[in-house]
């Protein structure tokens, strides 16, 4: 591994240890609780039932996974490295997606390609959208998960390789395979981890598509007044899931660490001319965006026009949007400043710590929200009552859901840089810390802009850990959304959608390679 | 290539702001804190004053001031910083190699202090922005009383607000789904900051009260709601009713055929027509009842029975409503007032329609909300809970329910809205509506027919 010449700053393994212990919390919750009924846990584990929940939460994750890295990849390379019209905004536009909530993803879905959907009465016909179909469909809504990343390491790489290889005569096709795809596969992992994690912990879709993965079932127990403990042993198997699609991470992202980026000497890329592919591409494109961005705001326009003319009434939604907007920009912060300790040790540490570390940063995240809610509902209540329904805990809720998203990016920018850097600045009479604060550090820049832009739209996405979590009083968006569309309110649900919408278009002006301001 | 000194004095700006900035959230956690003791304690008093009262605006300002500053400063020093390479470099334009390299890294630093500042003015104008609020919050003060709600805040919060305007006092009020709510009162115990727990259901509320959490609530505020909807140990009372119905598209629906009772719906007539909500806990208790009135054989037979019709089941009540007007089926079991929330949203372009059943049965089951006072809360807190319960009872908050959100008022004398037959009319079942043993019967049932997994 690089960097092992030297050990790494002890007290950074301090900080990068008490970060993974802290991500823990949900799951000595977890094993707490089933300790108190080993017997029922068993019984549960038994049941074919749960085994074919655990295959269909599989098949799902894995599948819009390998979907969206297969969508992320094509529209990447468009954006940043061909001359594509308008791609500055698509650059925006593609990532836009990742602010519509799964719940409203799915009624988008429903409403296209239900059975009386206006997809099925144009084509005469079509799969059957409630199952696997329609939850694929709808969850590929957070494909910009492997976007972001891909969109980083392409704005950091270094062009000269492509370059050397095309005037070797290679084909496009085969520079692109040999010399791009190769340096993109670290991204390309830990936007397909990303995705797969977030399908197997999401609910709002696979409930509206009646997809019964885990996550569906964990809810249900959850809600049942009588089945809770049921849900204990099923967390517990979601997160065999999770250290199983940890393993596939590093299948994709292979052994080799490609260098192409030098900070100083990157240059950015030269636009590759698409030809007469470019139209095509752009049609490509604009379909990408009618599917992520048009569908959602059209349905939620209707929804609005509709309601108006029926003389609905909108209630102000000042105050929920500063609310959302504050305690997301707080959080992605925080998440991003605190990834930054267990990035560092999985790239430059003793890999006995980094292990572990990088494992258990990632469970909050796959894990359904309302288990971590309600375990640091445990916690608080048990150890920290005066910091209960504080923003000091609503925060920490969000950092050990979204860390990995944070975390991904930046390991994932640590990786395209150059080892030998941080080695000269040691051997230049640095002391560690010294080189990551001058060296490492600066270069890191787009990928924490990345990596905060994921974290800053989660956050004011997320639902359970707000609605449980949040100081009494605190309204955010995504709970206005919730509660609104759960009593069919839709007309007054509309304006927080597009407000969310709004709010993640305007973050991600901050996209490293976005030259729009 | 050093920090130009601009950056640097950039820089200070933003770190001051920083500063004040994490100390602003600081203070919202503390007054978050000092505002959840019930008996207030002098210090705690003093230093919600401190906050509340002065602290906030200057840490505000300095925060918006730190922040915008930071911002100027940052993009004066680069404005200064290209100057001076264009002079140094000719105005060729030339921007590989080398100088390619302190570009990149110019671009890159100056994103990242404008992105810092940006965040400081946002969390210093949020800082200013409180101070005013809590302000203006601490005039009229007739108390604190504290609400869990399971009951969404499009359909509650403007009774809420007439009641802190009739009293002065003022409600805190956490929304959630009600049973999540109900496991956190359990999570929480003895130490829950909430006085009222009002939720969806009355099943939840027998939880809550076998698990001993429910205090009594005084007589006269019983008193107007009739024995069915209230607890027998005036534990818990009813607020609004929910009637069980069966909606249909009249389109696709004859009236004659429409059922008498929940049994006549097993019928192959039905076949591939029916929707349900088998999750939703309206459908459980309404079910729960069945079984109470006729016994485990009749309701596994119904359950096998519709089961076996294929019926489609929907996650909750709004998209199964929705699904009759999309054509998806024919009716569902439901509850009423979905309908008339989405003719509200759709005009009469929404053509479903209710059909009550008024069997006396479990098909003609009356779901309530309902309230009640956790125990533990005394004192003047006690006294605020007790009149926000009596406020809910009252005949301008019932009117509310019944006329704004349709639903059936739980106090005789007031009036429903227009179309919709009275609550006496529906011909309720006489059952325990928090019957918890029934409920874990019907589930243990559901899960054996394997309507649920």
């Amino acid at each position: 591994m690089w960097g092992s010449v030297r050990p790494a700053h002890p007290w950074l393994h301090g900080v990068a240890v008490a970060v993974g212990l802290a991500m823990l919390v949900p799951l000595v919750w977890l094993v707490v609780r089933a300790l108190q009924g080993w017997e029922l846990v068993l019984s549960v584990w038994g049941s074919p039932g749960t085994w074919s929940a655990l295959w269909r939460t599989l098949s799902l994750g894995i599948g819009v996974g390998v979907l969206a890295i297969g969508l992320s990849l094509p529209l990447a390379w468009l954006t940043h490295a061909t001359d594509l019209p308008g791609r500055r905004w698509f650059r925006i536009l593609f990532n836009l997606p990742l602010a519509v909530p799964s719940y409203v993803a799915g009624f988008v879905v429903v409403a296209v390609f239900g059975p009386m959907g206006w997809f099925r009465s144009w084509m005469g016909g079509g799969p059957e959208v409630y199952g696997g179909f329609g939850a694929t469909l709808a969850l590929l809504y957070a494909y910009p998960y492997a976007l972001l990343p891909l969109q980083a390491a392409l704005s950091r790489m270094d062009s000269r390789g492509w370059e050397a290889a095309r005037s070797l005569g290679a084909s496009p096709l085969r520079a692109f395979l040999t010399v791009v795809f190769p340096a993109l596969r670290p991204a390309l992992a830990v936007g397909f981890l990303l995705v797969a994690l977030y399908v197997i912990g999401d609910f709002g879709a696979v409930s509206l598509l009646r997809y019964e993965s885990l996550s569906y079932l964990i809810y249900l127990r959850f809600r049942s007044l009588f089945e809770r403990a049921e849900a204990i042993p099923l967390g517990l198997l979601l997160v065999a899931v999770v250290f199983s699609l940890l393993l596939i991470r590093r299948w994709i992202g292979g052994r080799t660490r490609l260098v192409l980026s030098v900070r100083g000497g990157a240059r950015p890329w030269a636009e590759v001319p698409l030809g007469r592919w470019r139209w095509p591409a752009f049609g490509f494109a604009v379909g990408v965006v009618l599917f992520g961005v048009g569908l959602p705001v059209g349905t939620v326009g209707i929804w609005l026009v509709r309601g108006l003319s029926h003389g609905n009434v909108l209630p102000p939604v000042w105050e929920i949007t500063r609310n959302s907007l504050l305690v997301g920009v707080g959080a992605a912060l925080i998440t991003v400043f605190l990834a930054l300790a267990p990035a560092l040790v999985q790239r430059f540490g003793h890999r006995l710590v980094a292990r572990p570390v990088w494992l258990f940063c990632h469970l909050g995240y796959a894990l359904p929200g309302i288990v971590v809610a309600l375990s640091l509902v445990f916690l608080a209540t048990a150890v920290a009552m005066p910091l209960y329904q504080t923003f000091p805990l609503l925060m920490f809720a969000y950092v050990v859901r979204f860390l990995p998203l944070g975390l991904g990016s930046i390991h994932e920018g640590l990786q395209a840089q150059d080892p030998r850097l941080h080695e000269a600045a040691l051997s230049l009479g640095c002391t560690p810390l010294q080189s990551w604060r001058r060296v490492v550090l600066p270069g890191l820049v787009p990928w924490f802009v990345a990596g905060w832009l994921a974290v800053f739209i989660s956050t004011i996405k997320e639902l359970p850990a707000t609605l449980l979590l949040s100081p009494i009083g605190h309204g955010a968006l995504s709970t206005r959304i919730w509660s609104l569309t759960e009593d069919a309110f839709f007309t007054a649900a509309a304006p927080p959608i597009l407000l969310m919408l709004l709010l993640a278009g305007v973050a991600l002006l901050w996209q490293p390679g976005s030259r729009l301001r | 290539m050093p920090l130009s000194p601009w950056l640097r004095r950039g820089f200070g700006g933003v770190l001051v702001s920083g500063v004040l900035g994490v100390g602003r959230v600081c203070c919202c956690g503390l007054v978050a804190l000092t505002e959840r003791d019930r008996g207030v304690a002098p210090l705690a008093l003093k230093t919600n004053f401190i906050i509340r009262g002065i602290a906030p605006k200057p840490g505000g300002l300095a925060g918006f001031a730190g922040g915008s500053a930071g911002w100027v400063g940052g993009a004066v020093g680069r404005a200064t910083r290209e100057t001076r390479r264009r002079v140094e470099w000719g105005a060729s334009g030339d921007c590989s190699g080398t100088m390619g390299a302190s570009c990149a890294r110019v671009r890159g630093g100056r994103r990242w202090w404008v992105f810092c500042a940006w965040a400081l003015i946002l969390l210093g104008a949020a800082g200013c922005d409180r101070g005013r609020g809590t302000q203006s919050e601490g005039v009229a003060d007739g108390g604190v009383v504290t609400v869990y709600s399971g009951r969404t805040e499009a359909l509650v919060s403007p009774v809420i607000a007439r009641f802190t305007e009739e009293t002065g006092i003022r409600v805190r009020v956490q929304y959630g789904e009600t049973s999540q709510l109900a496991a956190m009162l359990l999570e929480e115990g003895t130490r829950t900051p909430a006085q009222v727990f009002w939720s969806q259901d009355a099943a939840t509320m027998g939880l809550l009260a076998r698990e001993g959490r429910l205090s009594r609530l005084p007589e006269e505020v019983l008193g107007p709601v009739p024995e069915r909807f209230r607890h027998r140990e005036g534990r818990w009372v009813g607020v609004s009713g929910r009637a069980r119905v069966l909606a249909y598209h009249p389109d696709r629906v004859e009236v004659s055929s429409l059922p008498a009772r929940l049994e006549d719906l097993v019928s192959e007539v039905w076949r591939g027509r029916l929707g349900w909500a088998p999750t939703n806990a309206s459908f459980q208790a309404a079910t729960a009842a069945m079984l109470t009135l006729s016994g485990p054989e009749a309701t596994r037979a119904w359950l096998e029975g519709i089961h076996g019709l294929s019926p489609r089941a929907y996650p909750s009540n709004t998209p199964a409503v929705l699904a009759v007007h999309a054509g998806e089926v024919d009716a569902v079991l439901t509850n009423h007032y979905y309908l008339h929330r989405l003719q509200a949203e759709h005009g009469a372009a929404f053509r479903v329609r209710n059909h009550y059943l008024r069997c006396g049965e479990a098909g003609s089951f009356v779901s309530v909300a309902t309230v009640g006072i956790l125990e533990g809360a005394t004192g003047p807190s006690r006294d605020a809970a007790e009149r926000f319960v009596a406020w809910l009872l009252s005949t301008e908050s019932q009117e509310h329910f019944a006329l704004v959100n349709h639903e059936f008022p739980m106090v005789s004398g007031v009036a429903v809205a227009e179309g919709m037959p009275t609550t006496e009319a529906l011909n309720a079942p006489q059952v325990d509506l928090a019957h918890t043993e029934s409920l874990e019967g019907v589930l243990r049932l559901m899960r054996d027919t394997r309507v649920l997994r």
